[in-house]
């Protein structure tokens, strides 16, 4: 269980850095240019908010999820298949983070398609892989994909 | 150590069934046992099922060898020998043939004259395939002229034999031997087998000059069961009557009195018989449930191979009449958390992992995800998950392994909950919660919320988190150093943690 939830902080803090570092810097920097609105203005109006509500919705699904593959009463491997349905209902919570980050946080349409890409991108960073890599118990390869990435990354 | 059980009669094969399931559970040590078999009724019930509880122990012990783990479980090698009958070759088994009593009135009128007093026209005529029918003076009769050493050249004693004088090697300086006899004292074949077979053993092991290396018990049993005669059956037909059994046990505890075979004698019974369902003669329907004496009968052989100076006689007594508890175990700190940690496997072998190991077998890739200890153990499907030189759950090989496992854990939880059956209404046998077991259709219920609770007296499990099947097969999945492979090593190491 400790190394689960170094594991999630390692992470989730990775994944901050991603978001509120790299990504604004891209924008700054040019190499994701925006012209229509003032990229200063535009980052801490409207781009910081919206990837706040990314990042909340997508470590409290990840947080939900542990707590809830932690209390599961798993004794077989059909109990442990079901509870796939109860991370792809969690996956739900990031996705309408994006949903309402898209909508109401972004008033450039030139940044519209940039930004959908780098929210799905830290939503499958801060849900997906810390899911895969962090869950606990007989649950561990419940997540999508997980059964790969930790053989392949010796998390087995 | 070396021991060897004769087994005589039904009941000794009883005793010998209770003697392997407590093998199973780590009892006996890596030394091996022998059997041998004496029954003039070899398609006897009780003989049959015994031979098929070793036959399912063997072929469980194979399939786990390749483990290499050094857990007590499935540890020590029990042979037997084939099955001898002193009827061996004839075909009119009867106690007139076998003395040639036609021949008498011709050869030796007197000596006929004495066999009529002696026995009745019934009693010499009488069908003797399917035993001694609870007549000792018959079996007695017929098992005395056994010449163990014309019967040396024969098998099994041969094997026997040779066995014994190669344990003890050149001048009696090898290993230490034991010879177990175990029968019924008040039956027919174990009455008249028991002192005969003892007595020619030892007369045996004089004349090879090897006595003093090999020390002899005997294990008698009391009247512990009884049955109800039809009443269509022929009141004058020979077979064995319940009546009796408490006449002849007089009769024989008199002369075991008067007789120094054995160095230790251990006598059980019940002073509250246990009632047998279905009459029978003889053959493939006698067969009586297990019975918690048994089990007692295989902890008086333990105790007979584990002590250093053996004492002449053995009595043990249980607190309550009541019931029969952990404490009225002898042995307790070891025989208790070794025969729980067997139950625990078991139930939770047949329980869970068997029925899940059969269940995934046709779809590893999603199986492997939803248990995850399953890639530990086995090769894993997928590109780039590893797995190289780990066996395939499919494979032939381990399949078997899986039908051998579940085969023994049927056998053993069957055993374990007939026992505490069989104290009948008036007494109850408090080491397991027995109604866990089995269900109606003898088959293990696949439902595992019961588990902590399966070892009655042991509170602390109930109470632990560690030790549902959930956090076992969590710390089947966590375990270091990489433990054996295949449906062996998985069997080893789950058998580890199942201990109480």
């Amino acid at each position: 269980m400790v190394g689960d939830v170094i594991r999630i902080l390692s992470v989730a803090i990775v994944g901050a850095v991603l978001m509120f570092l790299v990504q604004p810097w891209l924008y700054q920097s040019g190499i994701v240019p925006i012209t229509q609105v003032e990229v200063d203005t535009w980052l801490s109006e409207k781009y910081t908010v919206g990837a706040a509500i990314v990042f909340s919705t997508a470590l409290v699904a990840t947080i939900l999820w542990y707590i809830s593959a932690l209390r599961a009463k798993v004794t077989a491997f059909n109990e442990a298949s079901p509870l796939r349905l109860v991370w792809g209902l969690l996956l739900l919570v990031p996705i309408i983070g994006i949903c309402i980050a898209l909508f109401f946080y972004n008033n450039s349409s030139e940044a519209l398609l940039p930004l959908t890409f780098m929210y799905v991108v830290d939503v499958v960073w801060v849900y997906w892989f810390t899911t895969a890599i962090s869950s606990p118990g007989l649950l561990k390869f419940i997540p999508p994909g997980s059964f790969t990435v930790r053989h392949l990354i010796g998390l087995k | 150590m070396s021991l060897y059980i004769v087994s005589i009669g039904g009941t000794g094969a009883k005793c010998v069934e209770s003697i392997i399931h407590l093998a199973a559970a780590g009892l006996f040590g890596t030394e091996k046992i022998q059997v041998l078999f004496i029954d003039p009724d070899e398609s006897n019930g009780n003989l049959t099922r015994t031979r098929e509880t070793l036959a399912t122990y063997q072929a469980c012990r194979r399939a786990v060898s390749s483990s290499g783990s050094e857990t007590p479980w499935m540890q020590t090698p029990i042979e037997a020998l084939e099955v001898w009958s002193p009827f061996s070759g004839s075909l009119n088994k009867s106690l007139g043939a076998y003395f040639n009593y036609e021949s008498y009135a011709f050869n030796s009128p007197g000596v006929g004259h004495l066999f009529d007093v002696l026995y009745t026209q019934g009693e010499r005529e009488a069908n003797l395939d399917v035993g001694f029918r609870g007549r000792p003076a018959i079996g007695s009769a017929i098992m005395s002229q056994v010449k163990l050493d014309s019967a040396t050249s024969q098998e099994p004693w041969r094997s026997l034999l040779q066995s014994i004088e190669l344990d003890l090697g050149v001048g009696g300086g090898g290993s230490k031997t034991r010879i177990f006899i175990c029968g019924s004292i008040f039956g027919g074949t174990g009455a008249s087998g028991f002192p005969t077979i003892g007595r020619l053993l030892k007369n045996k092991l004089e004349k090879s000059g090897v006595s003093g290396s090999v020390k002899i018990g005997g294990l008698l049993m009391l009247p512990y069961f009884q049955f109800s005669v039809p009443a269509e059956q022929d009141p004058g037909a020979i077979y064995a009557r319940p009546e009796q059994f408490l006449l002849n046990t007089e009769a024989a505890l008199r002369y075991y009195q008067a007789q120094p075979i054995f160095d230790s004698i251990y006598l059980l019974g019940d002073q509250d018989p246990a009632s047998v369902a279905q009459f029978s003669i003889g053959k493939n329907t006698q067969k009586n449930d297990p019975h918690f004496i048994e089990l007692y009968a295989a902890l008086a052989a333990r105790h007979f191979i584990a002590q250093d100076e053996l004492q002449p006689v053995v009595l043990l007594s249980r607190q309550d009449e009541q019931r029969v508890t952990w404490d009225d175990i002898p042995d307790k700190a070891v025989v208790k958390p070794n025969f729980a940690n067997a139950v625990r496997f078991a139930y939770l072998w047949a329980a869970n992992l068997s029925p899940e190991l059969n269940a995934g077998k046709g779809n590893i890739k999603n199986f492997q995800k939803a248990a995850p200890w399953f890639s530990r153990f086995f090769k894993p499907q997928g590109f780039l998950v590893g797995g190289r030189g780990m066996p395939d759950l499919n494979d032939e090989v381990q399949q078997d392994a899986i039908q051998c496992i579940h085969g023994w854990c049927q056998s053993f939880l069957r055993w374990v909950s007939l026992i505490h059956g069989s104290g009948g209404s008036s007494r109850s046998i408090q080491l397991f919660r027995h109604a866990l077991l089995m269900d109606s259709g003898g088959n293990v219920p696949q439902v595992t919320e019961s588990f902590p609770k399966l070892v009655l007296g042991a509170d602390n499990l109930e109470q632990s988190k560690d030790v549902t099947p959930q956090a076992i097969k969590e710390k089947l999945i966590n375990i270091t150093p990489d433990p054996p492979t295949g449906v062996s090593g998985l069997a080893a190491t789950l058998y580890g943690l199942c201990k109480p």
